[in-house]
């Protein structure tokens, strides 16, 4: 190894922090990837059939910088090539792994039914936007309403164009609307097939008109490919696709976990 | 024009829109308290508070009913902010 690789051991309590769940029985190691820049090894801690992907870490609450994110991540993808994992969400940080086991003694059953319902999925992300204005100059054009409302205001020269611009804000707001509905339902419609289940989240933006995750098995990550580039192909010049992946199933798996007394 | 897929790390609002609030969440106090009580001599533990999973797909129709458009003309309210994501459950802290 050399020098730059090696760990720098500051002072301080030191902690393990908690990537995501995996089913193994054995111990496997994905190497010096661990969050916080010190290379930190990157390995499993067992309970039953059930591990935590771990690292050693300071005993600190991590902020989520750039950084730190995408060293979680990045081992959360280092994980998914060979594991059906469950996210830890950020920041997740244990003393010791005795503590892990015990979290993962008390959560066991919740995460065999998750880890079974996830077996073999993974998350793809999609984004579509659209140009408004484009769209906006095309409903103008085909829209018999919106056109008579534009002629009205541009040949009335007085006050009975006020009322006719409310109107064909109001009119073009739900043609818009109605449009967008179109387009997103048109595209859940033709992802159906390769998908097992879909997330919407709110749209980031005035220009998104989509922002949705997708759970597929993995074997049918292909199928979904080609579906996604097929409905690009078919709304060329019109929308615009971010597709993302694969990713752990964050969108599909929320375990709330609360402290509570042990009872004795 | 075939749409490229970009691996999940490639985008910092795409992680950060996942890893904050989704997949095994310890609330934030609890995050805090992790960081100074040993589990065992405290003789506290980790126990769930919820859990869901989503296995549906979208309804064909409707679907969109569920998330917020921006409002075309800037007078009308669009009323988006109500529909964020369920933070609120972050309210337990003491």
């Amino acid at each position: 190894m050399d020098e730059a690789a090696q760990p720098v051991q500051p002072d301080g309590e030191q902690g393990k922090y908690v990537y995501c769940i995996i089913r193994s029985e054995s111990p496997h190691s994905f190497g010096a990837v661990g969050i916080g820049r010190r290379n930190d090894q990157v390995y499993t801690v067992h309970y039953k059939e059930f591990a935590a992907v771990v690292s050693n870490c300071p005993l600190i609450v991590f902020d989520p910088t750039r950084e730190n994110a995408l060293a979680h991540e990045h081992v959360n993808e280092l994980v998914m090539k060979d594991f059906t994992v469950l996210p830890m969400s950020f920041g997740t940080v244990f003393r010791t792994e005795n503590d892990i086991r015990e979290f993962l003694k008390g959560t066991y059953e919740a995460l065999s039914d998750v880890l079974g319902k996830m077996e073999g999925k993974i998350e793809f992300g999609l984004k579509v936007n659209w140009d408004k204005d484009a769209v906006i100059r095309e409903l103008e054009h085909d829209d018999e309403e919106i056109r008579r409302l534009k002629e009205e205001i541009f040949s009335s020269t007085s006050s009975s164009s006020y009322f006719s611009r409310m109107q064909l804000g109001r009119v073009v707001e739900s043609a818009l609307q109605a449009r967008a509905d179109s387009y997103v339902s048109e595209i859940y419609e033709s992802l159906r097939d390769a998908a097992i289940a879909s997330r919407s989240n709110k749209p980031i933006g005035d220009k998104m008109i989509l922002n949705a995750a997708f759970l597929v098995a993995r074997e049918k990550t292909r199928a979904f490919d080609e579906q996604i580039s097929d409905i690009a192909r078919k709304y060329e010049n019109k929308l615009s696709f971010l597709y993302t992946g694969p990713w752990p199933p964050y969108n599909f798996v929320n375990i709330r976990l609360k402290l509570e007394r042990a009872e004795r | 024009m075939a749409v490229e897929r970009a691996p999940g790390g490639t985008s910092l609002i795409d992680v950060l829109d996942r890893i904050l609030d989704k997949g095994i969440v310890i609330d934030a106090w609890v995050r805090i308290s992790l960081v100074g009580i040993d589990l065992i001599t405290v003789e506290a533990r980790i126990v769930i508070a919820s859990i869901d999973t989503y296995l549906k797909y979208a309804e064909a129709v409707g679907i969109t009913g569920t998330i917020s458009r921006p409002a075309v003309s800037s007078g009308e309210g669009s009323g988006s902010m109500g529909s964020s994501t369920p933070v609120a459950s972050r309210g337990t802290v003491p």
